[in-house]
C-alpha cells in the first residue's frame, strides 16, 4: 500500500460524490475543449481556404477587417494592383451568407471567371458556369446538404440558378459553399462592379520583402485600403476574435467552477475524516504527508475529470460541427497544445481545490482531530 | 528536529531519524515524564489537566483511572505529544518535547490504541497495520512482511485481507493494537482500549497487551474505567478534576 493507493480507496469510499465531482470537472474541461476547438477550427477553416486559393495578400478596406468586408468598387483597386511588378495575379471576390432553397445560410462566393481562385478546385460533376449565365457550382458538402446535383435548379433570394456542376476543394469551408461567377453574384446582391476583397498572388519566387513592398504601395497609393497576409486578416477577423474570447471566458468560468467543485468535495471529504487524520498524525504521519494524501486525492479527481472531459469535449466538438448551422464551415482543431492546456488546467483545479482542505487538515492538532470523532 | 530527539530513534528507519542510540543512563531516567503540565480548553474556561506531574519508567505499566471528564485522555495526549501543554513540560528520555519534531517521535517511539479503534474502513486489516510504516524507509515488501507478522502476533494471521467491517469488535481492537506496534515503539498509550468490548474480548485484549509488553519490553500507560485492567498495572494513578488524586502501586 502507498499514498496513491490509499487516496484511491478514500475516493472509492463515496462513489457517488466522487463520480459527480469527476463529472463536473469533465463537463468544464469538455466545454473548454469543444469551444476552443470550434474557435480555432473557425480560424483554421478560413486560413485553409485562403491557402488553397494560393492567396499571398488580401486587399480590403482598412475599416473592414471582418468576415465579410464591406464591398467596394473593385476596378480601380484591381487595376492599381495589377500594375505592381511583384504581383502575378489579382482576383476580385464578393462573399455573402445566403440561404439556398430553404436550407440554413451558407457561404456564397462570387469569383472572377478564369482567375487563379478556381485553380485548386476539382470538378466532381457537371461543368464550370459561364459569366453570362445564371448558374453556380456547389461544393460536394453543400450539394449533399441541399440534395442537389449538376443540372438541378436552386433558388437564392427568390432567383433561380442552375447548378452547373459540383466541385471538390481541399478547404472545408469551400466544400460547404456555392460559387457563382462574379457578375452573377454582383447582380444577385445588387452591387454591380463591387467586391468585398481582392486576392493577390505574388510572382513566383517573391520574397517577404516583395510582400511588404506591395503592402506599402497599397497603403501609400490606395487610401483607405490595406493589404494583409491572409492569416493576419483571419486572426483580426471580428468573428474569430469573438469566438476566441468566448472560449477564453469559458476557460475562466470552467476553471473557477471546477475549483469550487473540487474544493467543496474535498472539504466534505476532509471534514468527514478528521478523526482518521488525527489517527494518522498520532501514528507519526507528518503534515506534509497528510497534505500529499489530500492533494493526490484531489489530483486524481482532476485527472479523471480531465481525461473524461477531453474525450467528451472532442466528441462534443465533432458533434457541434455537424449541426446544420456549422456543418461545412468548421472543422474542429484539436492541437496537442489545446489538449495539454485542458489537462493542465484540470490538474491546477485539483491542486487549487485540494490546497485549502489540506491546510485545514494539518492546522488542527492531532488531539483536536481525534476529539472530533 | 533536534539532535537529542534524533538520538531517541529505535529501529524503525525514518527519513529523519539517525541510527538508534538511546541516551546514556537511560535506566535511571524516566522514559516519559510530565512535569507540572496544565491544559485548558474553551479559551481557558475548562481546565482538563492542572499542574500534573507523572513519570513513567522504562517497562512500567501504569493505569490511569478516574471518572469521565477527569482529564485522562488529555493527559495521555500530552504524554503522547498529540498536543502541547499550556504550561509545564513533557520530557522524553529527559528531552523537552516542546519545539522538537513530535511527529518523528510518535513515528518511531510511541504507539496509540484508542477506544474506538479508528481503523480506516476502506483498508484491509494488513493495510491498516501498514499505515504508520509509510513514514519509515522500509520498502513495501518489508512493510507488508512486518504487518503480517504483527497480525500473526495478535492472533489475526488469517484476517489480513478483511476490512474492519468484516471483523468483530475484539478483532478490530487487536488490529488497532498491531497498528500501534507497527514501528516498534517503546511506549504504548492506550485510551480505554477495552471500553467498547464485551468482557471476553476485553480480557483477551488485556492479555494480549500484557504479553506484548513483556515480550517487547514496552512501557504501557492505559486510561481505563475497568478495575480488571487497572488491577494488572504496576501502578495506578487516579485523576479527579484534572489533578492527580492519588497513586498506588
Amino acid at each position: 500500500m502507498n499514498v496513491a493507493g490509499f487516496a484511491l480507496r478514500n475516493l472509492a469510499r463515496r462513489p457517488v460524490r466522487t463520480a459527480l465531482t469527476v463529472l463536473s470537472i469533465a463537463l468544464g474541461v469538455a466545454a473548454i475543449v469543444s469551444l476552443t476547438a470550434i474557435a480555432w477550427g473557425f480560424e483554421a477553416s478560413w486560413q485553409q481556404a485562403s491557402d488553397a486559393r494560393g492567396t499571398d495578400l488580401i486587399v480590403t478596406r482598412q475599416a473592414s477587417r471582418n468576415a465579410l468586408p464591406a464591398p467596394f468598387v473593385a476596378a480601380p483597386v484591381r487595376q492599381a494592383l495589377q500594375r505592381l511588378p511583384q504581383v502575378a495575379g489579382v482576383a476580385a471576390l464578393l462573399s455573402e451568407l445566403q440561404s439556398i432553397d430553404e436550407a440554413p445560410p451558407m457561404f456564397v462566393f462570387g469569383w472572377e471567371s478564369g482567375s487563379f481562385l478556381w485553380q485548386h478546385l476539382r470538378l466532381a460533376a457537371g461543368r464550370w458556369p459561364a459569366d453570362d449565365e445564371r448558374a453556380l457550382v456547389l461544393g460536394t458538402l453543400a450539394a449533399r446538404m441541399l440534395g442537389r446535383a449538376a443540372g438541378d435548379t436552386v433558388s437564392i433570394e427568390g432567383q433561380p440558378f442552375t447548378v452547373a456542376g459540383v466541385y471538390e476543394s481541399p478547404a472545408l469551408i469551400e466544400n460547404g459553399a456555392a460559387i457563382l461567377p462574379l457578375p452573377a453574384m454582383q447582380a444577385l446582391l445588387e452591387r454591380p462592379g463591387k467586391a468585398s476583397v481582392i486576392s493577390v498572388r505574388l510572382a513566383p519566387g517573391a520574397t517577404e520583402t516583395d510582400r511588404q513592398a506591395v503592402a506599402e504601395r497599397v497603403r501609400a497609393e490606395m487610401p483607405g485600403f490595406v493589404a494583409l497576409p491572409s492569416g493576419e486578416l483571419v486572426r483580426g477577423n471580428a468573428m474569430v476574435r469573438i469566438a476566441k474570447a468566448m472560449s477564453g471566458a469559458t476557460m475562466l468560468i470552467a476553471g473557477l467552477v471546477g475549483t469550487l467543485v473540487v474544493l467543496n468535495a474535498m472539504l466534505i471529504n476532509v471534514q468527514e475524516r478528521t478523526a482518521e487524520i488525527g489517527v494518522l498524525r498520532a501514528a507519526g504521519w507528518r503534515g506534509g504527508r497528510i497534505v500529499r494524501l489530500i492533494l493526490v486525492e484531489s489530483g486524481l479527481l482532476a485527472a479523471a475529470g480531465a481525461l473524461a472531459g477531453v474525450a467528451l469535449g472532442m466528441g462534443g466538438a465533432l458533434a457541434l460541427a455537424q449541426l446544420e448551422l456549422l456543418r461545412g464551415r468548421i472543422d474542429p482543431v484539436f492541437t496537442p497544445t489545446l489538449l495539454a492546456a485542458s489537462i493542465g488546467l484540470a490538474l491546477a483545479i485539483g491542486a487549487a481545490g485540494g490546497a485549502y482542505p489540506a491546510w485545514r487538515a494539518v492546522r488542527l492538532s492531532p488531539a483536536a482531530a481525534l476529539r472530533s470523532a | 528536529m533536534s539532535a537529542s530527539i534524533l538520538s531517541l530513534a529505535r529501529s524503525a528507519p525514518t527519513a529523519r531519524t539517525a541510527p538508534a542510540a538511546p541516551g546514556a543512563g537511560a535506566g535511571t531516567q524516566p522514559l516519559v515524564a510530565a512535569e507540572r503540565v496544565s491544559r485548558r480548553f474553551e479559551s481557558g474556561r475548562v481546565a482538563a489537566v492542572v499542574d500534573v506531574s507523572l513519570a513513567l519508567a522504562p517497562g512500567e505499566y501504569v493505569a490511569l483511572t478516574g471518572p469521565s471528564g477527569c482529564g485522562k485522555s488529555t493527559l495521555l495526549h500530552l504524554l503522547g505529544t498529540l498536543e502541547r501543554p499550556d504550561s509545564g513540560a513533557v520530557r522524553y528520555r529527559g528531552t523537552d518535547c516542546a519545539g522538537t519534531d513530535a511527529a518523528a517521535l510518535r513515528a518511531t517511539r510511541i504507539g496509540f490504541v484508542f477506544q474506538a479503534c479508528h481503523l480506516i474502513p476502506t483498508l484491509s486489516a494488513v493495510d491498516n497495520v501498514e499505515l504508520p510504516m509509510l513514514e519509515t524507509r522500509w520498502r513495501a515488501a518489508e512493510r507488508r512482511r512486518r504487518a503480517l507478522a504483527l497480525l500473526d502476533a495478535v492472533g489475526l494471521a488469517d484476517r489480513g485481507a478483511h476490512r474492519p467491517s468484516q471483523l468483530s469488535g475484539g478483532q478490530r481492537q487487536r488490529v488497532a493494537i498491531a497498528r500501534a506496534l507497527a514501528n516498534e515503539p517503546e511506549l504504548v498509550i492506550a485510551d480505554e482500549p477495552t471500553g467498547n468490548l464485551d468482557s471476553a474480548n476485553a480480557a483477551r485484549c488485556l492479555a494480549l497487551l500484557a504479553d506484548l509488553r513483556r515480550a517487547r519490553g514496552l512501557t504501557l500507560i492505559v486510561a481505563t474505567h475497568d478495575a480488571a485492567v487497572a488491577a494488572g498495572a504496576d501502578r495506578i494513578v487516579r485523576l479527579r478534576d484534572g489533578r492527580i488524586e492519588n497513586e498506588r502501586a
